[in-house]
């Protein structure tokens, strides 16, 4: 009797014990594994949407060459948003350099998971073409990410043997933790990746929201010129040559016809209503939760009584002429003498602060083969560049005078003027001033008004100070203890 | 060996199922007067009595609760057990915002809160509005090993037994009634902020805002003086009643109650009110095998928030937290200027700068424009049965059901200025030029909590002096959780009434003439969300006594959590304890000890809460899966649907934080007048599960996963002293206090950046930052210390340096007395903390120079230096580096230690022989007051809650009460 009781109690808990299990063996409805996810070709076109095109970001470079150099001023309804950047204090700390950096490891990331994912799957004779056109894609945002990368961290993008960035050509495991390299092993990687996408994109891409062949060849010609690397050496192309190769396919320059600000393509295009002359722009529709570009210059819209905490500086805003359409455009029609309010993203549809991140337009290859031209000392040829773009920017039949120039210094300050002018708020300006600064005599120029509070606060760095390189973030250096040996000077 | 101490043996440790069975035997309790401090209530309903428990662990019983006018009991258990710290993080009525910890914060990123035990049923709640505190018979709060260790995988950080009252056998029908009504008031602030003129001569030396373009003649003629306070705070009215029945026969009992409460908060759109309904039925065979326990729980509480109280991003924000608001509104400014959110709009439109931003909040505190209303409903319902076998053998299972739904909703109305100005701005020429504005959410959840423990206890004594209980257990959690959202955006003025769905627009895709994407409008949001979650367990435990004078505990638990993958989903866990009962040695017979207990416990436990979750959350519901790496679909690039993304890295190696303490401690008493104990711990947590920094090359700067080891030592120490006994005058005092001490072991990478960091060898979130050191009397310039200790006006992060300071208190503790004069009575209660630092985020606001023309500052600002007053401990307005000292000096990291005057009643028991022949047995009145006075160097409104922002402080109420018994 007694052992027939515990031989049930025995059965029993057992039982319980058994059935139990349920409560501890928990996979979570509808979580999705590899195995399930990748298939087939366009699996990997999903994934390549989903998640590389989305990951690219390059707000954080646009906020900070912005509030860093002389594009902006205080509004006066500053709330006390971005003044320490504003006021020069850039440490390992930061946040738009942490971003900056994670940024486009989290985009390279993608990409390196997006091959290793590609490997898995044996493409079909039929599409073949679009899953080697897929990786061109994943490629040519990887050399974007790396371009722009070095642009901000390398201590001398003209010098192949100065330190670069991590090379990361793969998925990482997470105790990876890589040296900075040489600059010339990063460009390695960026021309083949540009190689390869040369030669394996499909002529279908054309849409200026994703990768095309004109990017890739204004891609080309950008790194090229951040190289120095102008002209045809040993059978390799130079900036000059993909820049006049990627102007044939990138749209013409977008002129300003007519007075009316509606008939003027430059202007539609910065509202998104008309592609103008965009080779890339990063899609942010108006449906959806997308990232509100504007909202880093102002709270709730871009006119006068938007709660703005920056404005354009007074002094960029001094150097449009009479008759230049950027005046009308990138200036809030409502702004007074103390508040130039930045209208360069006009908003679209009912979202008053986003518009697509324009990351590539045609004026910057004619100002990239101005720079060339420059280099070689064809002073005529690069002026001619620059009144190009100045023609298609003055409205009213206004027709600008072609430049001349005494020497190269001269040819340099007027680029770097047109360039400050152009792509102000596009994150060219702090890029700019470290690559061409000291060639052309140039450094941060502000106006004493654009500090309105503190009469302290310098209105220009000298070009040689230790913040024209951003510092290997904090961040980085916690996870990668090893890279703090190589920080930048003076950091 | 005395007969006396025979009876207390015969007490021996119990079962609560068994403890009904013999209750009678052993002692005849009425509920009212059971001295429930002479029985110590542990886990798994066991119960000790003082000489024989083993565990660090105190019992604080009812009327510590009764009479209180507060919404949860963790209010009024603050300062009363010694080593756990509870603080309120929200005075908001009904808040879930609390914050308890017991000995010391034991992790970096996982969860602190203690596990909550409701009449032996594990809690996933760390929130209690619903629980009425005047159910409730006693609360224990269980902190070392050797008391917490049975409850395995979620006690590490201590456990809070909460019994509630019970009738008792053969018992006639008793009736309870109290009621109590009270006023609740903001507390005031230590600020010195400024008047009208005193601002706008500030603003005029400083040459911006309002004051700039005044004359001092206008300025001093300057009328208006707008105190905002009084504009956005009023006195909020707390009112509740309670009646319960208790009745007993033979077998069976019960004990039945009724509660209301209502409270109205401090600002107008806040108010909770909730109705309590509980039934406790016990009962018996006639043979005393079979017994049962039956808690059935009903409640439904509603309350109206801020939205400050669930989106901690709105703490900072001066548009939509008054508490913010108010002290630096613009006293220049008139208040009530505006009727309506569109003549709002008509004056400022979307302009909130030079302190318009305050007629928003004006706007938004408006009865209607921006509702917040919460419900919840539970059902708690558990029962216990147990029958003995044979004389020692005994089998029981625990079941119980945790119900809960609740529904949020809150809305933007159509009329209020922000849903106009968000409207406006979006309004597109051609398509849609005047778009209705606002929106409604509805969300509505589901929880139910299943838990069941299967027990069979085995009970014996042999020979004189050996007893011996052993127990073998199973314990089965699940969790179902349900979540549904619904959000319309863009509202009908004409018909929208709040929660009533009506005035919902359809959503409108339009072209747009202006070229580019399609315009949409008013597109509605829905969302599901389920999560199924679960624990499992088993365990054994075995106790001992020789003669009551040497007592022996041992605990072995198996644990297993769904969290982990398959190599890490079980662990083991286990606990050791003895005690030495040292007056029961002949060489004590004629000490003045009747009771001199020396104890000892080590133990491991296990954590797998091992993420942290706001208030009021079910900690086993989120991380539901920390391991697997999975892809997602959503949204992509372009508004392309149906695409890939990777989900993010994942820790398949992730596994149970472990936490091993050892625990030394003596209790005493003293001729039945002196009693305390004293207890020494020291716990350390190895495999810290939180952030392990990466390289940027993976994609991420961090992943979590079980890095380090954290150790808290500390010292507690409770005594209690009736000074004058059986007399007319009754008089007791009592007091504890706790010492904890927090140190990093170790971690994979110390931070070295920020100014709160973990770094071996140093505090838990220790304060980095370089001192401040006054004002350069040459320039008006900050000085701060450099990391080589030179003044300097420049610092950067490579100068913050430890200070030896965290924003936890290492001493804390509290205090009262307890007096009793023929009827008359009064009892205070004090609560303490030492050594907390904390950020004062609001004085940094009320003294940074960019904020004038804005906001108003602290009249000190008045003598900031300038090259005519240059002697001044503030510095010039227009220094360069302020925002140096703000992010790398120490100049806000302020002390936030406190005393306070927590509780403070006094009142009259009516005596018996003026109420005989009437039908009212007992009849008490009394006044109460809670928060009465704090003493603090902390000028912000509440030191208490562990955010330094602006949040809702505790209240100061002052009520009267009455208690009848019939």
């Amino acid at each position: 009797m007694n052992k027939l009781k515990i031989f049930a109690y025995v059965a029993l808990a057992s039982f319980s014990i058994l059935s139990c299990r349920d409560a501890i063996d928990i996979v979570q409805d509808g979580e999705i594994t590899q195995e399930v996810a990748f298939k087939e070709t366009s699996d990997l076109r999903r994934f390549l949407v989903g998640n590389v095109y989305g990951s690219i970001n390059i707000e954080n470079e646009i906020a900070l060459t912005s509030y860093f150099t002389d594009e902006v001023a205080i509004a006066r309804s500053n709330t006390g948003w971005y003044l320490k950047e504003f006021r020069y204090d850039l440490f390992s700390d930061n946040s738009y350099v942490s971003n900056t950096w994670i940024s486009h490891y989290n985009t390279i990331d993608k990409v390196n998971r997006l091959i290793e994912l590609s490997a898995t799957i044996s493409p079909d004779t039929a599409s073949q073409a679009e899953y080697n056109s897929i990786l061109s894609e994943a490629k040519a945002i990887r050399a974007l990410s790396y371009i722009t990368l070095l642009s901000y961290f390398s201590t001398d993008m003209k010098d192949d043997n100065a330190l670069g960035v991590m090379l990361s050509t793969e998925k990482q495991s997470i105790t990876a933790k890589l040296p900075r390299v040489a600059n010339g092993e990063i460009y390695k990687l960026i021309d083949e990746d540009l190689q390869f996408a040369e030669d394996n994109l499909l002529s279908t891409a054309t849409d200026y929201k994703y990768v095309t062949k004109a990017l890739v060849y204004a891609l080309r010609a950008r790194v090229n010129a951040y190289r120095g690397i102008y002209n045809d050496v040993n059978g390799k192309y130079g900036a000059i040559h993909y820049a006049k190769e990627a102007i044939k396919l990138a749209p013409a320059l977008a002129n300003a016809p007519g007075t009316t600000r509606a008939s003027m393509p430059y202007s539609n295009m910065w509202s998104d209503s008309v592609q103008g002359e965009v080779i890339f722009a990063l899609s942010r529709p108006v449906a959806g939760s997308w990232s509100e570009i504007a909202a880093r210059w102002t709270t709730n819209t871009t006119n006068l009584s938007g709660s703005a905490q920056m404005g354009m500086s007074h002094k960029l805003y001094s150097l449009y002429g009479n008759r230049d359409i950027r005046r009308i455009v990138f200036v809030d029609a409502t702004s007074d003498d103390n508040n130039k309010i930045i209208d360069k993203y006009p908003g679209k549809g009912n979202r008053p602060l986003r518009n697509d991140i324009k990351v590539f337009r045609t004026s910057e290859l004619y100002f990239i083969l101005a720079e060339g031209y420059i280099h070689n000392g064809q002073l005529e040829l690069a002026a001619e560049q620059l009144k190009k773009v100045r023609d298609a920017r003055l409205y009213g039949g206004t027709q600008a005078s072609l430049p001349t120039y005494a020497n190269k210094v001269e040819a340099y300050k007027d680029l770097l003027l047109e360039r400050r002018l152009e792509l102000c708020f596009e994150g060219h300006r702090y890029v700019d001033l470290r690559r061409l600064g000291a060639l052309a005599g140039v450094s941060i120029d502000r106006n004493v008004k654009d500090d309105y509070i503190l009469s302290s606060t310098p209105l220009t760095l000298p070009i040689t100070d230790h913040r024209f390189t951003y510092p290997i973030p904090q961040s980085e250096i916690l996870g990668n203890p090893e890279i703090a040996k190589q920080q930048n000077p003076n950091y | 060996m005395s007969v006396k101490l025979k009876v207390l043996s015969a007490g021996a440790l119990f079962f609560l199922g068994g403890a009904m069975v013999t209750a009678q035997k052993v002692k005849k309790d009425t509920l009212k007067e059971t001295k429930i401090e002479d029985v110590v209530i542990l886990g798994y309903s066991k119960t000790a009595t003082k000489p024989k428990n083993v565990t660090a662990s105190t019992t604080v019983s009812a009327e510590k609760f009764e009479g209180r006018p507060t919404t949860s009991f963790l209010n009024s258990l603050q300062g009363e057990a010694p080593g756990i710290s509870i603080n309120a993080g929200s005075g908001s009525p009904g808040s879930a915002k609390m914050d308890v910890v017991i000995r010391g914060v034991s992790s970096i990123n996982a969860g602190s809160d203690p596990l909550y035990v409701i009449d032996g049923m594990i809690s996933n709640a760390t929130q209690f509005r619903n629980l009425n505190d005047n159910d409730i018979a006693s609360a224990s709060v269980l902190r070392d090993a050797a008391a917490a260790a049975i409850y395995g995988n979620r006690a590490a950080n201590g456990v809070v037994v909460i019994t509630t009252k019970r009738g008792r056998y053969n018992s006639p029908l008793k009736f309870n009634y109290s009621s109590i009504v009270g006023i609740n008031t903001l507390p005031s602030l230590g600020y010195d902020i400024m008047d009208s003129k005193q601002l706008l001569t500030l603003e005029k030396m400083y040459g911006t805002g309002q004051g700039a373009s005044l004359t001092d003649e206008q300025i001093a003629n300057w009328n208006t003086n707008t105190n905002w306070r009084d504009v956005f705070f009023r006195k909020g009215i707390m009112q509740r009643h309670d009646l319960s029945m208790s009745v007993g026969g033979e077998n069976v009992n019960l004990f039945s109650s009724v509660g209301y409460l209502n409270s109205t908060g401090i600002v107008p759109t806040s108010d909770f009110t909730r109705f309590n309904f509980r039934n406790n039925v016990s009962g018996r065979s006639s043979n005393k095998k079979f017994a049962y326990d039956i808690q059935s729980a009903l409640s439904f509480s509603k309350r109206n928030q801020l939205l400050e109280e669930t989106n901690s991003g709105l703490a900072n924000n001066t548009i939509q937290n008054p508490l913010l608001g108010a002290p630096r509104a613009l006293p220049y400014l008139k208040a009530g200027q505006f009727a309506t959110g569109q003549s709002l709009y008509d004056a400022i439109g979307s302009d909130f700068s030079r302190g318009k931003g305050i007629y928003v909040l004006e706007d938004v505190l408006k009865s209607g424009h921006l509702p917040n209303k919460r419900t919840e409903t539970g059902i708690l319902l558990n029962g216990d049965f147990s029958y003995k076998l044979t004389d020692k053998l005994t089998f029981g299972n625990k079941s119980g059901i945790d119900y809960k739904y609740s529904e949020s909703m809150s809305a933007r109305a159509p009329w209020s200025y922000l849903a106009i100005v968000v409207a406006k701005n979006s309004a597109v020429k051609g398509v849609e030029e005047s778009p209705y504005g606002g929106h409604e959410t509805v969300n509505k959840v589901t929880e139910l909590n299943f838990n069941s423990i299967t027990r069979l206890i085995y009970d014996t004594k042999f020979g004189d002096n050996h007893s011996l209980t052993l127990g073998g257990y199973l314990d089965y959690l699940k969790t179902h959780y349900n979540y549904t959202s619904q959000t319309a955006n863009g509202l009908n003025p004409l018909n929208w009434v709040f929660g009533a769905g009506t005035g919902y627009l359809s959503p409108i895709y339009k072209n747009n003439p202006a070229g580019g994407d399609p315009v949409v409008f008013y597109v509605p949001n829905a969302s599901q969300a389920k999560i199924t979650a679960g624990t499992l367990a088993y365990f054994a435990t075995a106790d001992y006594d020789y003669a009551g004078k040497y007592g022996f505990q041992a605990l072995v638990r198996r644990d297993g959590s769904y969290r982990f993958a398959s190599g890490n989903k079980w662990a083991t866990f286990w606990s050791v304890a003895g005690r030495w009962n040292i007056d029961k040695e002949s060489f004590m017979a004629n000490s003045v000890f009747d009771m001199l207990k020396l104890r000892a416990s080590y133990g491991i436990q296990g954590n797998q809460n091992i993420i942290a979750v706001a208030s009021g959350e079910n900690p086993l519901l989120v991380g539901t899966n920390i391991i697997r790496e999975i892809y997602s679909t959503g949204l992509g690039y372009d508004n392309t649907t149906g695409v890939l993304a990777f989900g993010g890295l994942k820790n398949p190696l992730a596994q149970w934080e472990k936490i091993a303490q050892a625990n030394i401690g003596i209790d005493f008493s003293v001729k039945r007048r002196f009693s305390g104990s004293i207890d020494v711990y020291d716990k350390t947590t190895s495999e810290l599960y939180n952030d392990i920094n990466l390289s940027g090359v993976t994609g991420a700067y961090s992943i979590l996963g079980n890095n380090g080891k954290l150790r808290n030592r500390g010292v507690e120490v409770a005594l209690k002293y009736d000074i004058l006994k059986n007399t007319d005058l009754k008089l007791s005092v009592y007091g504890n206090v706790a010492y904890n001490k927090s140190k990093i072991l170790s971690l994979t990478k110390d931070e070295n950046s920020g100014s709160v960091r973990n770094v071996t060898g140093g505090l838990l979130s220790e304060w980095y930052a370089a001192p401040y050191v006054g004002v350069n009397p040459a320039n008006g310039n900050l000085l701060f210390l450099n990391k080589n200790g030179q003044a300097v006006e420049t610092i950067g992060p490579e100068d913050q340096v430890a200070t030896g300071k965290n924003r936890i208190s290492p001493w804390m503790g509290g205090f009262g007395l307890n007096a009793d004069y023929k009827g008359f009575y009064l009892t205070t209660h004090f609560a303490f903390q030492q050594g907390a630092w904390k950020y004062d985020t609001l004085l940094y606001w009320l003294e940074r120079p960019a904020n004038i023309g804005n906001s108003n500052l602290v009249a000190s600002q008045l003598n900031a230096w300038t090259p005519t007053n240059t002697t001044t401990n503030v510095p010039s307005l227009t220094a360069f580096n302020h925002q140096q000292g703000v992010d790398y000096s120490d100049r806000y990291i302020r002390d936030a230690s406190f005393l306070r005057l927590k509780n403070l009643s006094i009142g009259y028991n009516v005596p018996k022989e003026i109420l005989r022949g009437t039908a009212v047995s007992g009849l008490k009145i009394f006044v109460t007051g809670e928060n009465l006075y704090t003493w603090t160097k902390w000028q912000g409104y509440d030191p208490e809650p562990a955010s330094a922002l602006s949040v809702y402080p505790n209240m100061r109420t002052f009520s009267f009460g009455v208690n009848v018994d019939f």
